[in-house]
């Protein structure tokens, strides 16, 4: 064994140029599949974080028609006793905001071009930074924060720049009432939203709570409270215990307690969609690198039968001869699986520390799914490294045994007559 | 020792059928040099294979050592080879990325010795083939004389009943050739091995103790050689 071993490693030295070829190859590979997967993994943790902390929040309690309903955010179905429920949830040891959240039509007071449908919220000034961060989306030189109980409203930079609207200038917001009538709430912009989620940026607008309720006949309901508990949670566990600690609670039939998985399903589809197409562009890279290792391996095995054919005469067993050249395409997808790690570790590396500005590109395209609008950053995913170094070695061994075992299939005579 | 009882070997190329060889027996004993000769298709590489267990017999049969071969596995045929019969090819056939003790080291590792035992052989071997200070030498290093006493060396390191070689000297110079028969024969002298080669070379079938001719497939002659050449 000892001694296949060293003659494999002596023939990886002997084709230098085909080794390097090959190991080259099989790095290459490795290394797009460690950068794609480190990148679509970063991708999907960035957008659930900015979904947690700009969007949706960890879970939330609604109404059942308003979630039946929810294209529409039709505030008649609301919760009536939106305290109730904060006050259980707090027992139970959860932070939690309510708001009112409701579709809106935007258009500045004065001299205006258009109007935009935008998403409403109207957030508890007091508790939502506990749930949310949106006063993070918001820089100096970018105005302040609403506060409780005034006409004020913060809006995405994008949509303000859409709706040419500075600092300091008027908005109407038209939408409807939980009685059903419209009402046109006219607000003062006094801060622009610059967060890292671009659904955020380009479609939404905040209000105060208190000044809501006062506008939209709502009385002490909300549309919605949003509960918060840690990233890294089991949503499942949490939910359940959620539920158990609401459930002697009036109204509970109605209710629906969700999870952030549920509330932004329609991303989740997405980026499974989009996971599976990135699935099948990592298969054709293996299926390249693949097809590169076997054309090398094939070269390698009938450019020496002639050798194979004296090895078998000097009585080397079929399984030896198969055994050094697996050994051989071991010690290549060693030495690429190695290269590719590295590289696909140094690529990771950048990307998880610099990342690529995708924000002209989200500017120009739009939403493109994943809610990510600045600095597009990898995340370390040190499971598909190991799995792609010992792919990297099983594949290239594996694409070696069908043309050593059929070059010892041949006759020995035919072997040693080979040119 | 060696026996070939009414051996023929038909090969079928597309739709002909060639008659390689059309039944032939002989026997060799311990300790001969014997030459197989002929002109280019008489079959005598043929012959050397089937003796050589590389090859199978259409119809006959070859005893080694009183042993029948036909009926053997893969396996057992290449524990055969391995342990009783030694090749030397025309083109030498070392492994490029062995040094000279590799590639005869190579035989003796197949035998399963141990490596100071199969050091000491090897060196030992070389040695008496005339390439002591050479050993570390890899094959492109060396002149085809070389190459080939490395392949003698290889051949015969593992002191194998059978020594069985396919025009040795084809590949070398008439000077480097007869360098080549005489040392196969004061090895055949000192070791008792029994040395087959095939040829056509009149000078090569002068240093046969034994010479068989064969002709068309058949053996036309089978008697003493001049023996030690010219």
């Amino acid at each position: 064994m000892k001694f296949l071993i060293s003659l494999a490693w002596k023939n990886l030295s002997r084709y230098r140029r085909r080794t390097i070829i090959t190991a080259v190859a099989i790095a290459v590979g490795i290394a797009l599949f460690i950068w794609m997967d480190a990148w679509l993994l970063g991708a999907e943790m960035e957008t659930v974080r900015n979904l947690l902390q700009f969007e949706t929040g960890p879970a939330r309690v609604m109404d059942k028609k308003y979630w039946a309903e929810k294209d529409y955010k039709i505030i008649k179905y609301h919760l009536d006793n939106p305290a109730d429920i904060q006050a259980a949830l707090s027992e139970a040891g959860y932070e939690s905001t309510q708001r009112i959240s409701f579709l809106g039509e935007i258009s500045k007071l004065v001299e205006s071009e258009g109007s935009f449908t935008i998403d409403v919220a109207a957030i508890d000034v007091q508790t939502d930074g506990k749930v949310f961060k949106l006063q993070d989306g918001i820089v100096e030189e970018n105005g302040r924060f609403i506060e409780q109980g005034t006409p004020e409203i913060i809006i995405g930079k994008d949509l303000a720049e859409d709706l040419g609207v500075e600092l300091g200038e008027e908005v109407i917001v038209l939408t409807k009432t939980a009685a059903g009538s419209y009402e046109d709430l006219e607000l003062t912009v006094v801060g622009l939203l610059e967060t890292p989620n671009p659904l955020i940026n380009k479609g939404s607008g905040f209000i105060s709570l208190e000044y809501a309720k006062l506008r939209l006949q709502i009385g002490e309901g909300a549309t919605d409270v949003v509960i918060q508990f840690a990233e890294t949670a089991d949503s499942a566990a949490e939910l359940k215990k959620i539920r158990g600690a609401l459930k002697s609670l009036p109204g509970y039939e109605n209710w629906e307690v969700l999870d952030y998985k549920a509330l932004a399903s329609e991303f989740i589809m997405l980026a499974q969609a989009k996971s599976g197409g990135s699935q099948i562009i990592i298969f054709l890279i293996i299926i390249i690198a693949v097809i590169g290792i076997s054309n090398t391996m094939l070269m390698a095995v009938f450019e020496r039968v002639k050798e194979i054919g004296m090895m078998r005469a000097l009585g080397m067993k079929d399984r030896s001869i198969v055994l050094t050249f697996i050994f051989e395409a071991v010690g290549v997808g060693l030495i690429g699986s190695l290269i590719g790690l590295a590289i696909g570790f140094f690529l990771t590396w950048w990307m998880v520390d610099v990342g690529i500005d995708i924000s002209a590109m989200i500017e120009n395209m739009g939403n493109i799914g994943y809610r990510s609008a600045g600095i597009f950053k990898a995340a370390w995913n040190w499971g598909t490294m190991v799995n792609a170094f010992i792919m990297g070695i099983i594949i290239a061994g594996s694409v070696a045994y069908f043309p050593a075992k059929r070059a010892t299939r041949m006759q020995i005579t035919d072997c040693l007559r080979d040119k | 020792m060696v026996k070939a009882d009414n051996v023929k070997k038909d090969y079928t190329i597309g739709k002909i059928v060639v008659h390689a060889l059309r039944g032939v027996s002989i026997s060799v004993e311990q300790g001969e040099f014997m030459s197989i000769a002929g002109p280019s298709g008489s079959g005598k590489t043929t012959l050397l294979n089937l003796i050589g267990c590389l090859d199978t017999a259409s119809a006959g049969e070859i005893f080694i050592d009183g042993q029948p071969v036909s009926g053997k596995s893969k396996n057992q045929l290449a524990l055969l080879r391995r342990e009783k019969l030694g090749f030397v090819f025309q083109s030498f056939n070392l492994i490029p990325v062995l040094t000279a003790i590799e590639n005869v080291s190579f035989a003796l590792s197949l035998l399963g010795l141990d490596s100071s035992a199969v050091h000491k052989k090897s060196m030992r071997i070389l040695a008496e083939v005339g390439l002591k200070g050479l050993e570390k030498r890899f094959p492109n290093e060396l002149s085809g004389g070389q190459q080939q006493r490395v392949a003698i060396a290889r051949a015969l390191v593992k002191d194998p009943s059978i020594v069985l070689a396919d025009e040795p000297t084809a590949n070398l110079d008439s000077g480097t050739g007869k360098d080549i028969l005489k040392l196969m024969e004061e090895l055949n002298k000192a070791h008792k091995t029994t040395f087959i080669f095939s040829t056509h070379d009149p000078m090569v079938m002068d240093f046969a103790h034994r010479l068989v001719l064969l002709h068309d497939g058949l053996i036309t002659k089978n008697g003493a050689g001049k023996g030690g050449g010219r």
